[in-house]
């Protein structure tokens, strides 16, 4: 009787034992490699993701004679609101045109021409002062039109999210394509191999 | 204080020298400075300290103060809950800018997952209440995260965050038990089917016909809205589910509805002047979240709560029984059954111990800011952006201004957003439990965690 009461206090005792000690000290800030996975990452697109996305699509279209190898560069429009999210992740999708028009540019390096249509109101009042006289005409000389486009790149991100009840485990696939279409014809030109991610995860049981 | 009044005296420029000599200011006493954040520190631990909030509140605008200092003074473990109550109480007073960003900080850490979370470890612990755990709400309460971001998006003419938003609003709906209760928040349907046919508006396929009709298996009496419509009016009315704790050992958690019937029986919308002539539009109520709060079909940790509940009552039983045994035993003539009572005793008394000490409480941190029924309109966008909301009830027209109106969108989609209660709610998180509360603030782990939060709020 008195070693199972020993028994039971040290059941006792081990069970109100607090738990092992957690990590006290702060994480000062750390460099992480954006075309690596980060100490934080969820199910979604992350940085790395678009990085890798877009270094495929600069590969793919500088492979491309017939659009890039052509006499006269072609222009082309490309701009984040053209960039249609339709998956459940909250994204700002000026993170993919920006890092496609930066990568494309340097990596074409003027063999392909890029239009900005999102500045296009100040471009229209600086050519007016010009002609009204307001201003004088530059050092690039001016000309009849705005330059019109060849293509457009356009995007569409879309996702599908699974989850397992009984195991609490939630999964998103997130496929992002991208073409590029003729905007004399609507032809599509090119169009991205899809970049799919799939990433699953499961949360504590106190959150399920 | 003293620490900030030295700071500020220190940060001053030198005045000018007076022409008649002054006696000079008292310089602060470096002791007494150092006794007071001594105490400070025995009282407040790692923070954070009075001066420290004062300075912190002191650029915040006025009506939402309460709500930063929640945040500030509640740490990461109310963090969820505080943002939500800030964002909304935002919404109300106009601040969008802070709402998008407290919408936002709640959501990244709803996002979260807690694979090796000491606390929410701890939550689970026989011998440790459930409020414990971080705070993250429940699904109903999670969804209205995601729609309250969704309504800002749609003000900001962003229409497919707007969608990823209420998508993710949807989705927590699914997050249930029983497969009868998944998918039936018609409101958030019906949402995602108009941001995706705003977004459509730019270029792109989504008609959201698929999703309408998803509000429409939920909510069968639902109105589609004409193609030619692009102003949508919602309306939150009534006041939303509290949560309570129930049985012997107060480990269920459910839902009750403040309100045996909102006042509130329906809303109308006037857009343009109010003229002779012009119309009202009725609102059609979509959700009620006392439906959804109570349909979910239980909880994966009730099976933990019902565990610990278990425990404490099992061990109450051997303990009483044992103890009544052992004092019977120990009046007996014979020495080894005194010695045997006396040992029975012990133990009766150590599983006594063991189940006064078990805690099975569910947690009841709720959000106290949300409606009881949401209801929307839809209409074609007048050029005079003027409304007029009216709350109607049993007997007519309620002396209900709107306690909150939001207008925006852009001229292809336009929202209108009113709500008949104030958001701007008194107090701290309710339900919270105070001494859970002031148990994690002292945990090392826990203290370094809010620190970090101060600091991130400091930059918002």
């Amino acid at each position: 009787m008195h070693k199972q009461l020993a028994l039971i206090l040290l059941a006792a005792a081990t069970a109100l034992a607090p738990a092992d000690a957690a990590p006290r000290r702060g994480q000062a800030a750390v460099d992480v490699d954006p075309q690596n996975r980060g100490p934080v990452s969820g199910t979604g697109i992350e940085m790395r993701d678009i990085i890798g996305m877009s270094d495929r699509i600069v590969r793919d279209l500088l492979q491309r004679a017939d659009i890039v190898g052509t006499a006269v560069p072609p222009r082309i429009i490309l701009e984040g609101s053209r960039i249609r999210n339709q998956s459940s992740q909250r994204i700002d999708t000026d993170l993919f045109s920006d890092q496609l028009r930066a990568q494309l540019i340097r990596a074409a390096a003027g063999k392909l021409r890029f239009l900005s249509r999102e500045t296009i109101s100040d471009v229209a009042a600086e050519r007016e002062l010009k002609r009204e006289g307001q201003t004088d005409v530059g050092t690039r000389g001016m000309t009849r039109a705005v330059a019109g486009s060849d293509y457009r790149l356009i995007g569409r991100i879309t996702s599908q999210d699974a989850r397992n009840n009984s195991t609490g485990m939630t999964q998103r696939s997130t496929q992002v394509v991208f073409e590029l279409v003729d905007m004399e014809t609507t032809e599509t030109v090119y169009i991205s191999e899809p970049f799919v991610v799939v990433r699953a995860q499961r949360d504590d049981i106190v959150y399920r | 204080m003293l620490g900030l009044a030295f700071a500020l005296l220190a940060a001053q420029p030198a005045p000018p020298a007076p022409a008649a000599i002054q006696p000079a200011p008292p310089a602060p006493d470096a002791r007494a400075i150092a006794r007071q954040r001594a105490e400070w520190k025995r009282q407040y631990g790692e923070g954070p300290y009075p001066d420290e909030t004062e300075a912190f509140l002191a650029s915040k605008p006025e009506p939402l103060r309460p709500y930063w200092a929640n945040l500030w003074r509640g740490g990461e473990r109310n963090a969820v809950v505080n943002f939500e109550r800030l964002g909304l109480a935002a919404m109300e007073v106009g601040d969008y800018r802070t709402a998008e960003a407290a919408f936002d900080a709640a959501l990244l850490r709803i996002e979260s997952v807690y694979a090796k979370d000491r606390l929410a470890s701890r939550a689970r612990d026989t011998f440790a209440k459930e409020a414990n755990k971080d705070f993250k709400g429940e699904p109903y309460e999670r969804a209205m995260a995601y729609y309250y971001r969704g309504l800002l998006y749609l003000r900001a003419g962003d229409y497919g965050n707007a969608r990823a938003a209420f998508k993710g609003a949807e989705y927590q709906d699914t997050v249930s038990e029983s497969e009868e209760f998944q998918g039936d928040f018609a409101m958030m349907n019906y949402l995602i089917g108009w941001a995706g046919r705003c977004q459509s508006l730019t270029g792109g396929d989504v008609d959201g016909a698929a999703d309408f009709a998803a509000a429409r298996a939920a909510q069968p009496d639902m109105v589609v809205p004409p193609p030619a419509h692009n102003l949508l009016m919602i309306s939150e009315t009534g006041a939303g589910p509290i949560k309570a704790q129930d049985g012997a050992m107060r480990e269920k958690l459910v839902f009750r509805s403040p309100e045996a019937a909102s006042p509130e029986r329906e809303t109308r919308f006037r857009l343009g002047p109010n003229t002779a002539g012009s119309s009202e539009i009725i609102a059609q109520p979509l959700s009620s979240l006392s439906f959804q709060a109570t349909t979910r079909g239980g909880r994966a940790i009730d099976g933990i709560l019902r565990g610990k509940a278990s425990f404490k009552s099992t061990t109450a039983g051997i303990g009483n029984a044992a103890l009544q045994a052992g004092f019977a035993m120990m009046t007996s003539r014979d020495e080894d059954t005194r010695n045997a009572g006396a040992v029975a005793s012990g133990v009766g008394l150590l599983f006594a111990l063991l189940s006064s000490a078990a805690r099975a409480d569910a947690d009841i941190r709720h959000w106290d800011q949300l409606p009881e029924t949401l209801a929307v309109a839809t209409a074609v966008r007048p050029k005079d952006p003027r409304v007029e909301v009216r709350f109607i009830g049993a007997n007519g027209p309620l002396p209900m201004p709107p306690a909150a109106l939001m207008q925006g969108g852009d001229a292809r989609c336009g929202i209108i957003w009113a709500r008949s209660r104030s958001a701007l709610v008194p107090g701290d998180v309710p339900g919270d439990d105070p001494r859970v509360r002031a148990a994690v603030a002292k945990r090392r782990d826990a203290a370094a965690k809010d620190k970090m939060l101060r600091n991130s709020l400091s930059q918002l």
